[in-house]
């Protein structure tokens, strides 16, 4: 037996040293928004990312690590998306099996379905074909793509009550605000008008102010009832559960 | 739990990112341990879009639905309420019609977040309404531009339109067709069935709603996020398209009460009364009839200050989602223009029809389909691109055809930055590789 190291186990130190130098930290299971953005999924390219083929992924793993996690990563995270859809499937195979269909009365599920014959059977053997030929999806020949921009990660419960609790904050002042600024807005367009020389309108033209209050009532109601919810101190989502 | 996307489905960009926000935000928020399908309920037209993206979605378990261009509702509907009842049928037809099921609609921009889904779970578990709405936000894809200003206000009146909407009656008759939970089985009473085209579906489903059930609305807690129209002519398109459903609702709905049907005639009149309470104003300063402002004044303070309030405190709920808020200035300029729209919109739908394809844009980037790429390159374009880079985004060609963006794309992409996909190239999808030059150092395309 030869002491010499086997080179495929140094190779796969060099790639594990070389992955664990480039993790940046452990991935959080908390708060979506502490996450670093490179972390935060969502990949629509999941399909078209699964296609690509494994050989050339490893041939080029060393010349290039982080882009080949990031591969791994996003290709780990469509399996996870498709297992997901499955269940998804399955759950509506399960509702569609435990009720009868109401519309045929012969337990199926196809009577309503779409033309063309697409159905979950069809949605399934295409899907292969659909992974090639996605539209947003890689095609061989090209670069991969650029990652999608991690938008959902900011809209939280956190995010939310925040922005509810200082909206809440300044609705006292934004009544007392709004009511000294409209009396002060009123005081001074009549001292305008007492101070301008003024014409005397024709009498048709007497009835026109009666337009001017057709929306007030409406803007009095919206006033109250926008106040009136903040007032309720309803709107606040509770953090954990 | 069924989210119910439905749409043409002519913007597969707006739809991936709705599908996506559901999909990613099921699978993470803590608390919400309700079953969930996704059915996306599209138009023919929409679908032959992009076909194989449906198909991708479908196969990753979406249930995607194509409202069948032979489909006929009894009272012979057209349009989204058209696709609303199919749904319902499917709903019907698969069992998914009972009350231990509720579907959350959403446009086909009606992104979900965290706050989102544990709002609902939050309703649905209260169990003491049978239809909750929400307040949308609308950030997605915001540009510095007079439309998505003036979006700003509706996020703002969302608080007038909750404390309406579960008040009896709905006095100041708001409600919105998206980012509201409802008991199937309600729904699937009441359907989405009107004579003819109904511009405004969601409304007349309101009021179905509680002439038959009563005053069962409730609050949905968490915001919905949306995008707002990309220029004047679809703001004004889209508003025109509210004052004709509020006119129709009040012209065709059996079930609307006297005393509902004259405050929601009231509503559309207020709408009205906007432009001639501008032009007796102006009129007024500049002829001196110094007695009609003399009357107007008493109220020109707290109609300015409420309208005002819409702009700033709109602007305040959309700042922490959003990458650059508008200054105090651009705010001003923009919702001046924004809302001389909305007070000519109501006018502008009395003088024009609507039609089904008043559905406006929500993909910022067309995206388009062509069966076959052209085989000869077009000569390379001779206008000078509006922003170069000495501004904020260099010229941007396409590689194989010499092809350069839109003035809208450009906008677009100045703003988004970086962050975004690239566009594919409308005049040659096989050539996707963009090269940004200065104008004057274009490549010879080929």
């Amino acid at each position: 037996m030869s002491s010499e190291p086997d080179p495929v186990l140094l190779e796969l130190e060099r790639i594990d040293e070389a992955v664990r130098a480039r993790r940046p930290q452990p991935l959080h299971e908390g708060n979506p928004d502490d996450l670093p953005r490179t972390e935060r999924p969502s990949d629509p390219f999941g399909p078209g990312a699964l296609m690509e083929p494994e050989v050339e992924q490893s041939h080029t793993f060393l010349a290039a690590p982080p882009i080949d996690l990031d591969r791994t990563v996003r290709a780990l995270d469509s399996i996870t998306s498709r297992l997901e859809g499955l269940g998804l499937r399955l759950e509506a195979s399960e509702a569609s099996i435990a009720r009868p269909n109401r519309g045929t009365g012969d337990g199926t599920t196809g009577s309503l379905a779409e033309p063309g014959g697409s159905s979950s059977v069809d949605a399934a053997r295409t899907a292969e074909v659909v992974a090639v030929s996605h539209p947003y999806g890689p095609s061989r020949s090209e670069s991969p793509p650029v990652p999608p921009a991690p938008v959902y990660a900011a809209y939280t419960v956190r995010r939310y009550n925040e922005t509810i609790d200082a909206l809440k904050d300044r609705h006292a002042g934004l009544v007392i605000v709004s009511l000294l600024l409209s009396a002060l807005i009123a005081i001074l367009l009549v001292e305008i008008v007492l101070r301008s020389p003024a014409t005397s309108p024709p009498v048709w033209i007497a009835v026109l102010p009666l337009v001017w209050v057709v929306p007030l009532p409406f803007f009095l109601l919206s006033f109250r009832g926008t106040h009136r919810v903040l007032d309720r101190n309803h709107l606040n989502l509770p953090e954990t559960k | 739990m069924i989210f119910q996307v439905t749409a043409i489905g002519t913007n597969p960009r707006a739809l991936e990112t709705t599908v996506e926000s559901v999909r990613y935000w099921i699978r993470r928020t803590p608390g919400f341990r309700h079953r969930a399908l996704v059915w996306l309920v599209v138009e023919p037209e929409g679908y032959a879009t992009a076909p194989s993206l449906y198909e991708a979605w479908r196969a990753s378990g979406i249930e995607v639905w194509i409202v069948p261009t032979g489909y006929r509702t009894p009272l012979g509907t057209r349009g989204k309420a058209r696709a609303l009842q199919y749904a319902c049928d499917l709903r019907s037809a698969r069992g998914l019609d009972g009350p231990e099921v509720w579907v959350y609609h959403q446009d086909e921009e009606t992104c979900v977040g965290e706050d989102t889904l544990r709002g609902i779970a939050e309703f649905i578990e209260r169990r003491r309404e049978l239809l909750g709405a929400g307040i949308i936000l609308y950030p997605l894809d915001w540009m510095p531009i007079p439309s998505h200003v003036q979006e700003f206000t509706r996020s703002y009146d969302d608080l007038r339109v909750l404390d309406s909407l579960t008040m009896p009656g709905n006095p100041t008759a708001g409600f919105h067709g998206s980012h509201f939970v409802v008991r199937a089985d309600v729904e699937g009473a009441v359907g989405w069935d009107a004579e003819g085209y109904c511009p405004a579906e969601d409304l007349l489903f309101e009021i179905r709603v509680r002439a038959r059930f009563g005053s069962v609305f409730g609050i949905l807690k968490g915001f919905a996020y949306e995008k707002g129209a990309f220029t004047l002519r679809d703001q004004l398109r889209q508003r025109r398209r509210w004052i004709r459903g509020i006119t129709y609702a009040v012209r065709t709905s059996r079930v609307l009460s006297s005393r509902r049907r004259l405050t929601i005639s009231y509503s559309a009149i207020s709408w009205y009364s906007a432009l001639p309470s501008a032009v007796v104003l102006v009129a007024s300063a500049v002829l001196h009839y110094g007695s009609l402002l003399l009357f107007t004044s008493f109220f020109s303070g707290f109609v300015w200050i409420s309208m005002a309030a819409g702009y700033i405190e709109g602007a305040r709920l959309h700042r922490s989602y959003m990458d650059r808020p508008p200054g105090a200035l651009r705010l001003f300029a923009y919702g001046l223009v924004g809302a001389l729209v909305d007070v000519l919109a109501p006018w502008y739908g009395l003088v024009t029809g609507t039609h089904l394809t008043d559905f406006i844009r929500k993909d910022p980037i067309p995206y388009r389909v062509t069966t076959a790429a052209p085989t000869v390159p077009r000569p390379t374009p001779t206008v000078t691109p509006a922003i170069g880079p000495d501004r904020s985004f260099p010229a941007t060609v396409c590689r194989g055809c010499g092809g350069s963006l839109s003035r809208a794309e450009r906008r677009f992409y100045a703003v988004a930055g970086t962050d975004v996909e690239e566009p594919k190239c409308r005049n040659c999808l096989g050539h996707q590789e963009w090269v940004r030059f200065a104008p004057h150092a274009r490549p010879v395309p080929g």
